[in-house]
């Protein structure tokens, strides 16, 4: 399900993973947003038995604030929003719903996106120069604004909204994967591969992808930090998430309503998507500094 | 020179080109408007190619249909809200470059003491902020628990400026209403707080570009030159390094375009600041599919012909790419 | 040279200005001297037009009809009770079927940079507003595509037989039957005034439309600028046949967030907020230089059924909805105890409430058993169609939509909220796209035939403002009958056997009637709750004595 640990599964090339990860240890800021980050991922795992009510069970105690108030609730840590709902299990569950979504969006996007780079990179001229235009123009656009426009067509609502950011996200991994591929293919190593005879298939599993998976393990982490900002910024928009769902963005729609009489249910909220972001794009310098120090 | 200019204008066009086919073809899958896209079943190509050339002619005539929600005309509703759009942007824009450039600078001439660790460490938090909240914090501190800034809008409401030029500052300054000058501080205290929210990612990354290229000037042979000159230490800094970290710097502020349009989205939004991003979004959410693609046409031509201008700039004031020929 | 512009002493200097910027900025809060003859009312969103007669949205009436229309008669602010306006007396022949007015001499349409009337108000501006909304063939009758709302679900285009031109000041209505409710009807915002000169002068230009987008009223104010979504604004109209207004200007500062609004509020920026929530009153208590103004609202908010779709065709599934649906906690946490339970579609502080009809009981349970009775063993899907705007009967519609999601869930209802702008809502709700709608109804003129006809009858299926799509004909027929009552006492049995068919149909959950509020900064003397809780700035005036008083804290 996480994408998070996918570098794990390349035991062909020790050597260069394992510098890869003494480089990035050096770097002490990345490491312990490496922590955070995998407690959040764990956080998400285990949702059903960290919160301890259910995200859309209503209690009594409308918009309690959090226990260190003087009104406060201890059965409510963070207190509750204005339909009753315990914020701390909802905050929680959306960490589970806002990686979910994260991961589908990423797969969804790179796994087009990658198809689609060596398509062009590997074929003739023509279609590379079409694909190219093509999403140097979407690359050019505010992908927020092509996000809510696709939205806007098709409807507002959560598989809208993923398949609209996924789109969003495509072009990215399209030219990060094509200049790399492009980068490799002029090297002399693959010239000396095809002259041993190897096949394209083989040429591109053996030769090619080992070489390109720096730069596409860094487009990784950001587009999954891209993927939660955007998903939670339509959910705020009122075109991602629909209520009553726990959704970082969408929770923090509905409470700002809210904010000049329960700020606890805006901010709170926007800490748990500030953090995420922030270790995520933390662990993407960290990577990219670590393969960065490789070359 | 003209070559460059007349190479970057080809580019635009075809950009224009492609995009006026992706908003074609989007007008084609979703029924926008029998007046922009004619006979709705064509199923020749033929058919389908004249029916993109009367669609074009009508878009370079200015004729973007009417919204379907109030009639107006949609192209005349962009250009009305699109110059709040750009004085917030701006505004941001000067705030962003204003700070972030002494401050990278600043981070670069300490690097790796405490000071240079703070700001990147600080930019890096900038930069993972979503606007939304940020915006909505801000708000909750300087306009609600403070009463520092106004809540929302680009004016108070009392005073009755005419949209002229549709800058609200320039407006009320040649309003020849009694109040103009008051009107004018108004409108200024209005834009400050939208203008923070909005220039805060551009700020956080002006910082960041600009502390790395001066790294990189300042470890350069002219500049120990220049000391070995016996040149004051701020006139290094200030003329000699940052002439050359200006190039990378102007190409990011290019880039910018992008994140502050998205950012204006959010920003109008939250300050209710009746501009373009206002604008489009209120059109999403009536499904005025005729504003929609008037939005995202004017929009994107927009930022194309940014980036074109953008590009001329750099060449032009990189010595280097100048002399390539 | 672009480095020259960052040298360290510039950099000063722009710091020094932005500081400066702030304070001064600071400063100028305190001493605002234009805002002393200028209202600000923060409203809850933009209208649909500036015509009444093509809306029934009190949005779009108190931006329209109360500032810049009159109407033969008026109603008295903050009741129900009717006084003369455009028609100064008027005269009921005996069997009911003719009214007769005699207008009031001397009264001016706005003259503007778009229209200078050459006239002064006659019978031929009475004949055209009502023309054009009866009249199929009415050259102004089709130029909208919004619906005549009102007209139609009330049946005055049957109704009215014809209307005569005695002379230049007086006016015959000839009915085709009698009709009690009738001079009422003529009090509400879509019987208001429009020029008929103003017309004229369109047609000619070829710009009909304009008559509903650039208005030409008699009423105290007119319209001065209006940007979509952002403000409409006023100014008083010199030639008032009551006499020019005090308020130089009436603003609407457009602002569908609440919380904004609110904020607004506490900043001194509105004078006057619409549609405080119930949150908002607690809070706006603690400040001194702001008060509450409340009225019990003649409103109601309820769940439409559409009994023409499947599952709610069904009476028995309908009924298990009701049962289903926890009224208590909606009131609770939607409405923050600032309303009072609802069962019949009147509100109780209407007369023909009948306080004994029995309401089904909170009972999940009788509801499942209910539901298996009707097929339903496994449950359903369905769909809940909602406004994201904030309505003077329900505050956040969303909001009671998840509450009742969360309450039929418990019967194994699966529901899928879809929630529009509020233009949205209405057209797709009227157009009977839903399956069942959060829907409400805010009482015009204070008679109960404003609910059971407008909302429940026939007649109301095609004009869409009957959004459970319920159509009984015997109990059409019966309000119909209670209108051609002139004793109350008669109307009353009929409207009690009403509300016991209803009862048993149950086409609706009604869940709640609202108290209406407002927010009002201490300046505002004289403002008025309308009974159908809009906004009156008749006669409104300001008190700047106490100047600290906008400066919020």
């Amino acid at each position: 399900m996480i994408n998070q640990p996918q570098f794990y599964r390349q035991p062909e090339i020790p050597g260069t993973f394992s510098r890869w990860v003494k480089s990035f240890n050096k770097n002490k800021l990345a490491v312990s947003a490496l922590i955070v980050l995998l407690v959040i991922i764990l956080i998400a795992i285990f949702a059903p038995w960290i919160a301890p009510y259910d995200p859309t069970a209503q209690f009594e105690e409308l918009s309690s604030p959090p226990y260190w108030y003087d009104s406060g609730n201890s059965k409510y840590i963070l207190g509750t929003d204005d339909l009753g709902r315990d914020l701390f299990s909802r905050l929680v569950y959306g960490a589970r719903l806002s990686l979910k979504l994260a991961t589908i969006v990423v797969l969804i996007s790179a796994t087009i996106g990658i198809l689609l780079g060596c398509m062009t990179a590997l074929t003739n001229i023509w279609i590379d120069n079409i694909i190219l235009r093509l999403t140097d123009l979407i690359l050019a656009l505010p992908s927020l604004l092509l996000a809510i426009v696709i939205v806007a067509l098709i409807g507002p609502g959560l598989p809208n909204a993923i398949y609209a950011v996924a789109i969003v996200l495509i072009p990215h991994f399209v030219l990060v994967s094509r200049n790399a591929i492009k980068h490799e293919l002029n090297k002399d190593y693959v010239t000396a591969t095809i002259l041993d005879g190897a096949n394209k298939s083989r040429l591109f599993t053996h030769s090619i992808l080992p070489n390109i998976l720096p730069s596409l393990i860094v487009q990784l982490t950001l587009a999954f930090s891209t993927a939660i900002l955007e998903i939670s910024a339509l959910g705020f928009l009122g075109l991602g998430a629909q209520p009553p769902h726990p959704e970082w963005g969408t929770i923090l729609s509905e409470s700002y309503v809210y904010i000049t009489i329960a700020p606890w249910t805006v901010t709170l909220p926007g800490l748990a998507i500030f953090f995420t972001l922030l270790s995520i794009n933390l662990v993407g310098d960290g990577l990219r500094d670590a393969m960065d120090l490789e070359k | 020179m003209t070559k460059i200019i007349l190479r970057q204008l080809i580019i635009m066009l075809l950009s224009l080109i492609t995009l006026t086919i992706f908003t074609f073809s989007l007008t084609r899958f979703f029924p926008v408007d029998s007046s922009i896209t004619g006979n709705a079943n064509v199923d020749n190509a033929a058919h389908l190619f004249f029916h993109y050339f009367d669609y074009l002619k009508l878009i370079v005539s200015g004729d973007w249909g009417y919204s379907r929600i109030n009639g107006s005309d949609v192209l005349k509703d962009f250009l009305l809200y699109f110059p709040a759009t750009i004085e917030l942007s701006f505004a941001a824009l000067i705030i962003s470059i204003s700070i972030g450039l002494p401050l990278g600078v600043f981070a670069a001439r300490h690097k790796n003491m405490w000071q240079d660790k703070l700001i990147v460490s600080t930019t890096l938090v900038g930069y993972s902020m979503p606007i939304f909240w940020w915006g909505m914090l801000l708000v909750l501190l300087f306009s609600l628990t403070l009463s520092l800034t106004p809540v929302a809008s680009r004016i108070g409401f009392e005073y009755d400026i005419l949209p002229v030029t549709g800058f609200m500052l320039i407006d009320t300054l040649i309003s020849n209403k009694p109040y103009a000058v008051e009107a004018f501080f108004d409108a200024l205290h209005h834009l400050i707080l939208p203008a923070i929210v909005l220039g805060t990612i551009p700020l956080a990354i002006f910082t960041r570009v600009t502390r790395a290229s001066m790294i990189e000037a300042l470890s350069s042979d002219y500049i120990r030159t220049a000391k070995a000159k016996g040149l004051a230490t701020s006139r290094i800094i200030w003329v000699h390094a940052l002439r050359n970290a200006m190039i990378p710097i102007i190409t990011i502020i290019g880039l910018q375009i992008s994140v502050l349009i998205t950012g204006t989205l959010i920003t109008e939004i939250i300050f209710s600041w009746p501009g373009v991003g206002k604008w489009l979004l209120e059109a999403v959410y009536r499904r005025d599919l005729v504003t929609i693609h008037g939005g995202l046409l004017a929009i994107a031509s927009t930022v194309i012909f940014i980036n074109m201008l953008i590009e001329i700039t750099t060449y032009l004031i990189n010595p280097r790419l100048r002399l390539q020929k | 040279m672009i480095i020259n512009l960052f040298n360290l002493r510039l950099m000063r200097l722009l710091k020094w200005i932005i500081i400066s910027v702030l304070l001064a900025g600071c400063n100028f809060h305190e001493t605002k001297s234009v805002k002393d003859n200028v209202l600000v009312y923060c409203s809850e969103g933009s209208p649909e037009t500036f015509n009444p007669q093509l809306s029934t949205s009190n949005t779009t009436f108190d931006a329209s009809s109360r500032p810049i229309y009159n109407r033969l008669i008026e109603f008295k602010p903050e009741s129900t009770t009717i006084q003369p306006s455009l028609a100064t007396n008027w005269e009921v022949s005996k069997d009911g079927k003719s009214y007769t007015f005699n207008l009031r001499k001397g009264v001016r349409f706005h003259s503007s940079h778009y229209f200078q009337p050459e006239r002064e108000f006659n019978a031929d501006d009475v004949i055209f507003s009502f023309e054009r909304q009866k009249n199929n063939d009415h050259p102004f009758h089709n130029i909208s595509s919004l619906k005549f709302g009102y007209f139609d679900s009330m049946g005055l285009d049957k109704l009215i037989n014809r209307i005569e031109k005695l002379d230049d000041y007086t006016v015959r209505f000839i009915l085709n039957r009698a009709e009690s409710p009738f001079l009422s009807a003529l009090a509400m915002d879509f019987a208001s005034i429009l020029s008929a000169e103003y017309g004229e002068h369109l047609l000619a230009a070829q710009t009909p439309e304009f008559i509903d987008v650039h208005p030409v009223g008699t009423g105290p104010f007119q319209l001065d600028r209006y940007q979509p979504d952002a403000f409409i604004r006023y100014k008083a109209n010199p030639d008032y046949w009551e006499g020019k207004q005090l308020l130089a200007h009436v603003i609407f500062a457009i602002t569908p967030e609440p919380s904004l609004r609110f904020a607004r509020m506490l900043a001194g920026d509105c004078d006057i907020m619409a549609k405080p929530l119930p949150i908002h009153i607690k809070a706006a208590q603690k400040h001194d230089n702001i008060q509450v103004i409340s009225q019990p609202g003649l409103n109601i908010a309820y769940l439409a059924m559409n009994t023409q779709k499947p599952p709610f065709n069904n009476q028995l599934v309908r009924v298990a909805i009701n049962h289903a649906i926890n009224k208590n906690s909606i009131i609770k946490a939607v409405y923050r105890e600032t309303a009072t339970k609802a069962k019949s579609p009147v509100p109780p502080n209407m007369w023909s409430y009948d306080q004994s009809l029995i309401d089904y009981q909170y009972n999940p349970e009788l509801a499942k058993e209910l539901l298996l009775e009707a097929g339903f063993s496994s449950g359903f899907k369905m769909n809940i169609v909602t406004t994201n705007a904030q309505r003077s009967y329900n505050p956040n519609a969303k909001k009671m939509a998840e509450l009742i999601q969360q309450d039929l869930k418990k019967v194994n209802i699966q529901v899928n909220i879809t929630s529009f702008e509020f233009g949205k809502f209405l057209s797709y709700t009227s157009n009977g796209l839903h399956q069942s709608a959060l829907a409400g109804w805010v009482s015009d003129n204070g008679d109960p035939d404003n609910f059971f006809s407008t909302l429940l009858s026939c007649n109301a299926t095609h004009s869409g403002t009957n959004a459970a799509f319920w159509c009984d004909h015997s109990f059409s027929e019966l309000t119909a009958e209670a209108r051609s009552k002139s004793k109350l006492n008669e109307r009353l049995i009929i409207y009690k056997t009403l509300q016991k068919t209803f009862k048993e149909a149950a086409p609706w959950v009604p869940i709640a009637h609202a108290t209406q509020h407002f927010i009002v900064n201490s300046r505002i003397k004289n403002f008025k709750i309308a009974s159908n809780g809009g906004a009156f700035f008749t006669n409104v005036y300001l008190d700047n004595s106490n100047k600290k008083s906008h400066n919020g804290d």
